[in-house]
C-alpha cells in the first residue's frame, strides 16, 4: 500500500536559535489509515499538523529540517493552493480560519476554488450540510457561532474540497456529548470511504476506534502503535503521559 | 429597495465625483441631503449613519477652523484690529470642506449595505480578475478591525493609566506614532492568517473559479445606473459651462 504521509527527521524552530519545538520526528502512515495523535498540552502536536499540512510555511521566522511528504510529493516542492488538494486541515483555533459570512458561504469556497460547476458546488455544500448536521446553521454568521460549532463548520468547509488525507486538530475537544458521539461517527465514515485522517485528541474514549495512536512527549514522538496494544500496555499507560479517563475506558473494556 | 451592489457602486461613485466637482456649500449640502436619503432608502439607520460620521468630527472641526482662517476673502465677521479673523469667504471655504467629506463618507457607506460576497460577484461578473476583487473585498472588510484594533491598543494605554484627554498634544502625536505598529501588526497579522486560511481551502488553485451564486441586473438596476450616470454628467457639464 502507498505511502500517505511521510516524515523523516522533522524538526522546527519559531526562531532561529531558538528551542526545538520538534526535535526529530520520523514516521509513515499508509493510505486509508485513522491515526490519533496525542499527548500533553504543548508538547507540540500543532506544530507537526501545521508542518504536515504545509501552512508553517507561512510562518517566515520558523526553521524546518527534514522531509514530509504526502502522496509521494514533497510539501515543500507544492504551491499552497495545489497543497491544500492534497491535504485539508481544520486548526485547533477556529477563529482564525472562518472568513465568510455565513456558513452556507464558507461551505461553497473551497469548492468554488476548484472551478465545479455551480449545480456540482451545490451538491457537495448540500452533502456536506447533511453529513454533518449542520442545517440549522446555513445562514448564520461563522462567528457568532459556539466554539463547537465553528469546529464543525471549519471540518465542513474542508471536507467540501474533499482531500484524501485529513489532519484535524482537537476538533472534538469544544464539542459536548453528543456533538462528539455525531462528529466521530462522521469520521468513521469517513476512515470507511478510504480518507488518510491523523486527528489530535485528548479524550481517547470517542476516538478508540483508531488504527493506531502516535503519543508525543516534548517534541518527540515516543510511541506509535496499534491502539489496542497502546491502551493495554499498562505500565505506558500509567506513566500519565496522556491524558485519559482510565475508569471509563476500562469500563468498556 | 433592493439594488445590485454594482448599482450601488456607480451611485456612490457619482455622489463623490460631484462632492470633488462642487465647492459652495449649498450644493454641496443638497447632495448630502441627496446621499442621506438614499442610505435611508437601503434601509439605513440613521444612528449607524451618525456612528460613522462621529470619529470624523474632530478632524473636521480641526479643517474647519483651519479652512476658514487660511482662506480670507470676502466680508470681514470678526477681526483682531487690523487682522482679519473671521471672513464669509472663509466660513464658505471651511464648510464646503466639511461637507464634502461628509458626502463621500456617507457615499462610502453605501457599500455596506450589501454583503462582501455580493460585491465580489458583482465585480467579477463584470470581468475583473477574482484576485482583485477578493482583495478590494478583505480590505473594505478590514477597516472596522483597523478600527477595533485601534480601539483595543487605546484601551491598553488607559489600562497602564494614562488619560490620553490629560496628554498634552505634542506627547499625543508621539504617543499616536508608538501606537501606530501595534495597530498595524495586528491587522497585518490578521491579514496573514486570512491568507493561510483562504489557501488551505484552495484559493488560488487555478486561474479561475467558479460561484455558488450568479448576480442578475433587473430593470431596476439599469433604470438607476442611467438616472444617476446622465444626471451626473449633466451636472457636471453645466458646472464646467457656469465657468
Ligand atoms: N507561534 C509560536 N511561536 C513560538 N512558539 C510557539 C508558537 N506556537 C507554539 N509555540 C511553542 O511550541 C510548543 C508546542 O506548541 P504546540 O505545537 O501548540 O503544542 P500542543 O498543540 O501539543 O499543545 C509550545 O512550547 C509552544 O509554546
Ligand atoms: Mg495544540
Amino acid at each position: 500500500m502507498m505511502e500517505a504521509v511521510t516524515v523523516q527527521s522533522l524538526t522546527y524552530q519559531y526562531r532561529p536559535g531558538g528551542p526545538f519545538v520538534l526535535k526529530g520526528i520520523d514516521f509513515q502512515v499508509p493510505q486509508g489509515e485513522f491515526v490519533v495523535m496525542t499527548g500533553l498540552s504543548g508538547c507540540g502536536k500543532s506544530t507537526l499538523c501545521f508542518c504536515l499540512s504545509g501552512a508553517i510555511h507561512h510562518n517566515r521566522d520558523g526553521v524546518m529540517a527534514g522531509e514530509i511528504t504526502v502522496n509521494g510529493k514533497n510539501i515543500r516542492e507544492m504551491r499552497p493552493a495545489g497543497r491544500a488538494l492534497e491535504v485539508g486541515m481544520v486548526f485547533q483555533n477556529p477563529d482564525t480560519q472562518l472568513f465568510s459570512q455565513t456558513v452556507e458561504d464558507e461551505i461553497a469556497f473551497a469548492p468554488e476554488n476548484l472551478c465545479l460547476p455551480p449545480e456540482r458546488i451545490r451538491e457537495r455544500v448540500e452533502s456536506v450540510i447533511a453529513l454533518l448536521g449542520i442545517a440549522a446553521l446555513r445562514e448564520a454568521s461563522p462567528y457568532q457561532l459556539s466554539g463547537g460549532e465553528k469546529h464543525l463548520v471549519a471540518l465542513a468547509a474542508v471536507l467540501a474540497l474533499d482531500p484524501p488525507v485529513l489532519i484535524l486538530d482537537e476538533v472534538l475537544s469544544q464539542l459536548d456529548s453528543a456533538g462528539k458521539k455525531k462528529v466521530a461517527a462522521v469520521l468513521r465514515k469517513l476512515h470507511g470511504i478510504g480518507k488518510t485522517i491523523i486527528a489530535v485528541e485528548h479524550n481517547l474514549e470517542s476516538v478508540a476506534f483508531a488504527d493506531r495512536l502516535m503519543v508525543m512527549e516534548n517534541g518527540s514522538l515516543i510511541r506509535f502503535d496499534r491502539t489496542e496494544t497502546i491502551l493495554a500496555d499498562r505500565d505506558f499507560m500509567d506513566a500519565g503521559r496522556l491524558l485519559y479517563d482510565h475508569k471509563i475506558f476500562n469500563g468498556v473494556s | 429597495m433592493k439594488l445590485d451592489p454594482r448599482t450601488k457602486m456607480v451611485m456612490a461613485i457619482c455622489l463623490s465625483s460631484l462632492a470633488l466637482l462642487y465647492d459652495t456649500p449649498d450644493r454641496l449640502l443638497l447632495l448630502l441631503a441627496a446621499t442621506v436619503a438614499l442610505l435611508l432608502l437601503f434601509r439605513f439607520n440613521p444612528g449607524a449613519v451618525w456612528g460613522y460620521l462621529k470619529p470624523f468630527l474632530s478632524l473636521m472641526l480641526f479643517l474647519f477652523v483651519i479652512q476658514s482662517i487660511f482662506s480670507p476673502g470676502g466680508a470681514v465677521l470678526l477681526a483682531a484690529g487690523p487682522v482679519p479673523l473671521v471672513t464669509s469667504q472663509g466660513l464658505s471655504t471651511g464648510a464646503s470642506v466639511v461637507l464634502r467629506i461628509m458626502v463621500v463618507t456617507a457615499s462610502a457607506m453605501l457599500f455596506t449595505t450589501f454583503s462582501s460576497r455580493d460585491f465580489i460577484l458583482g465585480l467579477v461578473q463584470w470581468k475583473v480578475p477574482y484576485e482583485l476583487a477578493f482583495m478590494v473585498a478583505i480590505a473594505i472588510r478590514f477597516l472596522p478591525v483597523f478600527r477595533d484594533e485601534m480601539i483595543n491598543v487605546v484601551t491598553a494605554v488607559q489600562l497602564r493609566g494614562v488619560e490620553l484627554k490629560k496628554v498634552p498634544w505634542g506627547k499625543k502625536t508621539a504617543m499616536y506614532r508608538r501606537l501606530f505598529f501595534p495597530i498595524v501588526f495586528g491587522a497585518m497579522l490578521k491579514a496573514q492568517q486570512l491568507a493561510v486560511a483562504m489557501e488551505a481551502r484552495g484559493f488560488r488553485a487555478y486561474p479561475r473559479r467558479t460561484y455558488l451564486r450568479r448576480l442578475d441586473l433587473r430593470r431596476a438596476d439599469y433604470m438607476s445606473m442611467l438616472l444617476f450616470l446622465s444626471a451626473t454628467l449633466t451636472l457636471m457639464g453645466a458646472d464646467v459651462m457656469v465657468k
